[in-house]
Formats: C-alpha cells, sequence, structure tokens
C-alpha cells in the first residue's frame, strides 16, 4: 500500500508541474480523442471518424463522448474538420 | 498528520529501493553519455562539473519518498559511478574524497528536509498545494548548496584555489538544473504513458 502512495505523491508532484506548464487543459477523454487523431491521421494528415470512434472504443469511450470530445476540440481549435467528417489536428 | 514521516516509517521493499539505486544509476548515465560530451563541445574546459546533474534529481525525490532509508542505496549508486567513470582510484586519498562525496550527497537532501521540518515546513503532499515540486525544486538548490560544499572539501586537492568560487557555482547551477530537468524527464515520461496507454 505504502509503494501506491509513494507513486500518488509522485503523480501528484506531475500533476503540479502539468497545471503550472498548463498542460492539463484537455481532460482525459479529450486527450485520448486528440492522440487517436494524431495517430490514425493518413498521408494528408486526416482521420476518419469512424476510425476515431473504433479506437477510441478501445480506452474505453463510448460514441457519445469521442463526438462531445471531437466537437470541443474542433471548438477549441485543436482539431479541423471537414464536411466529409474527416478530422485533422490544428498544430 | 506528517505524512513524510509516516510513509518511511513503513515498510521499504529492497525493490524499491534497487529502483532509486538503478535511477541514479541511469540518469547518471544520461549526464555522463549525453550531457557532458554536449557541454563539451558547448563550454570546453568545465572540468568535472557537469551543467545539469539530473542525479541530483533523483537523490531529492529518492529522499523526499523513503527519508533516511533512501541514502544508502544513494551512496552506493554514488561510489559505483565514481569508480565506473575514474580511471584513477589509486591512491588512498582518491578513494576518501570518493567516499566523502558520496556521503555529503547521498545524505545532503536528507539533511535539507530535516532542516525544512526543524523550521515547521512540511512537504507532505496530503496537506500541502498540489504544487508541491516548487519547494522540492528549492529543496534541490538548498541541498545543491550543501552539497557542493561537500564535494570541494572532498576534491579540494583536485581544485585549484583561484577556481574554487566558479566550481562551488558550477556545482550548485548543475545541481539545480539538473532537478529541473530530472523532474521534467518524470513528466515526459508520465504523459508519454498516459498518451500512449
Amino acid at each position: 500500500m505504502t509503494s501506491l502512495i509513494r507513486l500518488s505523491a509522485l503523480y501528484r508532484i506531475i500533476r503540479g508541474m502539468e497545471k503550472d506548464l498548463c498542460l492539463d487543459q484537455l481532460s482525459h477523454s479529450e486527450r485520448v480523442v486528440l492522440m487517436s487523431v494524431v495517430n490514425l491521421a493518413d498521408a494528408s494528415g486526416q482521420a476518419k471518424t469512424d476510425a476515431i470512434i473504433d479506437d477510441c472504443k478501445e480506452d474505453g469511450l463510448s460514441r457519445p463522448t469521442v463526438f462531445r470530445c471531437l466537437k470541443m476540440l474542433t471548438k477549441t481549435g485543436k482539431l479541423h474538420n471537414d464536411q466529409f467528417g474527416y478530422y485533422k489536428p490544428a498544430l | 498528520m506528517d505524512f513524510s514521516i509516516t510513509m518511511a516509517d513503513k515498510n521499504v521493499s529492497l525493490i524499491e529501493l534497487m529502483i532509486l539505486f538503478l535511477a541514479y544509476l541511469v540518469t547518471f548515465a544520461i549526464v555522463w553519455f549525453g550531457v557532458k560530451p554536449l557541454q563539451a563541445s558547448i563550454f570546453p574546459g568545465l572540468g568535472i562539473l557537469s551543467l545539469a546533474f539530473i542525479p541530483h534529481g533523483v537523490r531529492v525525490l529518492g529522499t523526499w519518498l523513503y527519508r533516511e532509508k533512501a541514502i544508502l542505496p544513494l551512496i552506493l549508486a554514488e561510489l559505483f559511478c565514481s569508480a565506473a567513470v575514474t580511471s584513477n582510484l589509486q591512491s588512498m586519498s582518491d578513494l576518501t574524497s570518493h567516499a566523502i562525496s558520496a556521503m555529503v550527497g547521498g545524505g545532503c537532501a536528507y539533511a535539507v528536509l530535516v532542516l525544512f521540518e526543524t523550521a515547521n515546513i512540511r512537504l507532505d503532499f496530503r496537506t500541502h498545494s498540489i504544487r508541491l515540486w516548487r519547494p522540492l525544486v528549492l529543496v534541490g538548490l538548498m541541498s545543491s548548496v550543501l552539497n557542493s560544499i561537500g564535494k570541494s572539501l572532498a576534491f579540494t586537492n583536485q581544485i585549484l584555489p583561484e577556481d574554487g568560487l566558479k566550481t562551488l557555482i558550477g556545482f550548485i547551477a548543475g545541481d539545480t538544473i539538473g532537478v529541473m530537468l530530472c523532474l521534467g524527464l518524470l513528466l515526459l515520461i508520465s504523459r508519454k504513458i498516459h498518451l500512449t496507454k
């Protein structure tokens, strides 16, 4: 148990640094979706919605959650989308 | 509740202390094979100084987590690293210098933590704010002062008197930058694990 407490102490330090460096602005789900888009992006840098949903399902995210995250990431300018259901990272 | 003490009162497994020992060796290897050649090409003539001594971060974090139980693995790790990279450990005085240096290195962070507790400053992660990494950098800075003084005394025969202050400042800067780099590495590893999971 104490090993777990030590690990939790280290994690708290990391969280503090993430907060100070503004790296904690994304929720866990949003991070998973963003990374999924980055990983699935093809040669043109785009990823299809269905593929993103399938990929995120492996991380336990439901279809509505993925859509909500995609919407939020697009709204905050981290992703771009088109009318054909393709997403690409804005970075 | 003073969590920083109760943490150390509980059993610390040998594996955890071995991980600490290995963490020191790995970060030392990063410094020796990565940072040192790089700094030699940018700032030649720094000699034994390292401008980013990441193992000092391991010392600080390890001592914060394991308290006095971290001292022995840290001393052994530093001795092991010294023996591995020093080719002229011939005389008894060389051995003594390295032993003193390792003991100062292993105990400096603990000494600062005890000093903090004497001043009633508790670095308890349960009651402290989430930004606990900042006081830990301060612990790193203060312990690097102790460590630098100790190392300067231990290697007094290898440091020219006119370079004494320069070396002392170099040690302090290297250790403090090392603590920050160590925390940065921890952050990078954590994010890598989370994002690729």
